[in-house]
């Protein structure tokens, strides 16, 4: 279980706040959504997930141990997927397993099991040998989600995996998580994409401006807020917190 | 299973950094100019260099003046001093006198030291000052006579092997300096940005955080990877600058290969020496580099640190005398002769490595503390 409480980031560079005041709990077994708009600041939250940025404050607990940057016990546990992500282009599949799963000190045994079984259900298997920057845009995001997946992670954190993605590997890897999940993996998804919410995500969690304003199951969030649909929800939700916020900006300047 | 993180990613780095046979020549030909050109250059600085010192030893202090005046007029060059027999060795090492010209009863011996000589050519003049003196001693009209009376003008080197190899080294230390200094200024940047600050704009660099390895371990097994390049263009800089000087200096050339034919290994231990020290500078600089976010700050720092320790490494160090000499801080000459004398004393060894060693692991947790700070 993964407990996020008032977390808070600020990057020093430009003061800009990223991140005001994120709350949220994630279960284990489950296909947590994490929804905002754009700059709401849930790549931010879930980099700071990934480890690969430190919080300005609050904290984040993987089974009750706070997370900090140099965790490799946590890191160990954790795969961490985003569009921004690459992985060396010159390097074929085969060459990229051999090196991470040596990072995460798999046997060689465990890299070959973990590794044929990935690359067979993505399609890899005969480009194995080919250099990773020859691919398509498709194929390299199958490959870098292989790869992220060979150490058998507990926890899968995907920034908007399917974007940009034709429908046919979109559905392969949305089938593929609802595999982890019932494997009884934790996965967390940032999107914006509402329907992909509705079809996969047992809980979600908005943040706005920085702000988590719901956490709850799908089917809590627009019982919660009188409307019929998760994307009435999710508006309404967020002219609340926005023009709240404006509001507050406002008099705070004044 | 436990696996040894660090030649983990050298291996991988290893591959990373292949190079087509292109890039190879590029990569090198950098040096390799850069080397045969200086010691070009230096072979016709060294022509440049004009003012001699000798002294003429006679027998009575009244051909001493007379003969003084005479060569002072004909050899504007040279400084000379005359006085009577004495220790030739001891007024030869006293205020760097080129040589010392001993008119004895049958022969007139030019006596010179060539670790200490400032220029082939002060030995020219010195022989030419001698047929000169003949004539001054003996009258004009005697001129041809005495040539044929004094048929042998010995010629003494008193300078051990030992002493020739300083002075080669001394000589070679400023262009080596030079050459290796120049050329990890270029390589250092290259490296700085393509090893880890690239990689961070590639956008490849978080998937290798992400891996329960700490990140000095990643940045270690980098760098060291990183370095053969220096490594490579090392060896061809002094190769270059040896094949060089068989062209342009014979003389010292010839030196080196007797010296280097008795006893080889000083020749493997001046490039450990000099490449490990260049290759430690500029990891130290790559590591600190590569906690820029950004190519750009990362090379502009490499390239401002690397030109930092050029400008030290070539500052002068005065030795005191009559005359003004001076050596570049980075000379390796008197490791070099510990090591070629089998007088080795690690106890004076062991610290300096220690010490770079240290630095070089400052160096790493610094640059993986600035890059954790760049993530905040």
């Amino acid at each position: 279980m993964i407990e996020i409480k008032n977390l808070k980031k600020t990057f020093r560079k430009n003061k800009v706040e990223a991140v005001r005041d994120v709350s949220l709990t994630i279960n284990d077994g489950e296909i947590f959504a994490l929804l905002g708009p754009n700059g709401a600041g849930k790549t931010t939250t879930m980099r700071m997930l990934s480890t690969l940025l430190s919080p300005t404050s609050g904290t984040i607990c993987f089974d009750g141990r706070e997370l900090d940057m140099e965790d490799v016990a946590v890191r160990r546990r954790i795969a961490f997927l985003t569009n921004e992500i690459r992985l060396d282009g010159q390097f074929t599949p085969d060459e990229l397993a051999a090196y991470y799963g040596g990072l995460y000190e798999m046997t060689p045994e465990a890299i070959k099991e973990n590794r044929d079984k990935l690359f067979d259900y993505f399609g890899i298997t005969e480009f194995r040998g080919r250099r990773y920057d020859t691919f398509s845009t498709g194929m390299k995001q199958k490959t870098s989600l292989a790869i992220c997946l060979l150490h058998d992670p507990d926890t899968i954190i995907f920034d908007e995996p399917t974007n940009g993605l034709d429908i046919l590997t979109q559905h392969l890897i949305e089938s593929y998580l609802l595999k982890l999940k019932e494997e009884g993996k934790c996965i967390i998804l940032s999107t914006h994409i509402l329907d992909l919410v509705s079809r996969m995500a047992d809980r979600v969690g908005i943040i706005v401006d920085g702000r988590s304003v719901f956490c709850g199951t799908v089917p809590e969030l627009p019982e919660s807020q009188g409307v019929a649909t998760v994307e009435e929800a999710f508006i309404k939700l967020y002219k609340e917190n926005h023009e709240e916020k404006a509001i507050l900006d406002k008099k705070e300047r004044r | 299973m436990r696996r040894r993180h660090v030649p983990h990613v050298m291996a991988s780095e290893w591959k990373k950094t292949r190079k087509t046979p292109v890039q190879l020549v590029m990569m090198l030909l950098v040096p390799l100019l850069s080397a045969l050109f200086l010691v070009w250059a230096m072979s016709y600085v060294k022509d440049f260099t004009t003012s001699y010192q000798a002294a003429v030893l006679l027998e009575t202090p009244a051909q001493c003046e007379e003969t003084e005046e005479l060569l002072s007029s004909v050899y504007p060059d040279f400084s000379f001093r005359t006085g009577t027999k004495e220790d030739v060795e001891k007024i030869l090492y006293s205020g760097y006198t080129d040589c010392v010209i001993v008119v004895e009863e049958e022969t007139i011996r030019i006596v010179y030291d060539s670790s200490v000589l400032s220029s082939s050519q002060a030995l020219k003049d010195a022989a030419d000052c001698a047929a000169d003196l003949s004539v001054l001693l003996e009258g004009r009209e005697m001129y041809e006579e005495l040539q044929s009376f004094y048929p042998e003008k010995e010629v003494v080197d008193l300078s051990t092997d030992f002493e020739k190899l300083n002075t080669y080294l001394d000589q070679l230390s400023g262009v080596v300096g030079m050459i290796v200094f120049l050329m990890m200024a270029s390589n250092a940047m290259t490296i700085a940005v393509r090893s880890i600050t690239g990689e961070k704009e590639r956008q490849t660099f978080d998937t290798l955080v992400l891996c329960p390895v700490p990140l000095r371990k990643i940045l270690l097994g980098k760098s060291l990877v990183l370095l053969q390049e220096v490594f490579a263009s090392g060896i061809v800089g002094i190769g270059a600058a040896i094949a060089g000087m068989a062209i342009w200096n014979r003389r010292d050339f010839t030196t080196v290969c007797r010296i280097a034919g008795r006893d080889i290994a000083w020749l493997p231990a001046l490039l450990i020496i000099i490449l490990t020290a260049t290759c430690l500078i500029t990891a130290i600089f790559i590591v600190i580099g590569s906690a820029f976010a950004e190519a750009k700050k990362a090379s502009l720092f490499s390239s401002a640190g690397m030109v930092l320790v050029s400008v030290s490494a070539m500052l002068p160090t005065f030795i005191e005398s009559d005359g003004v000499r001076y050596i570049p801080i980075a000379n390796f000459t008197p490791t070099i002769k510990a090591i070629c004398r089998n007088d080795v004393r690690f106890d004076t060894l062991l610290p300096a490595l220690g010490a770079a060693v240290v630095v070089f692991g400052i160096a790493i947790i610094l640059a993986s503390r600035l890059w954790e700070r760049n993530c905040e």
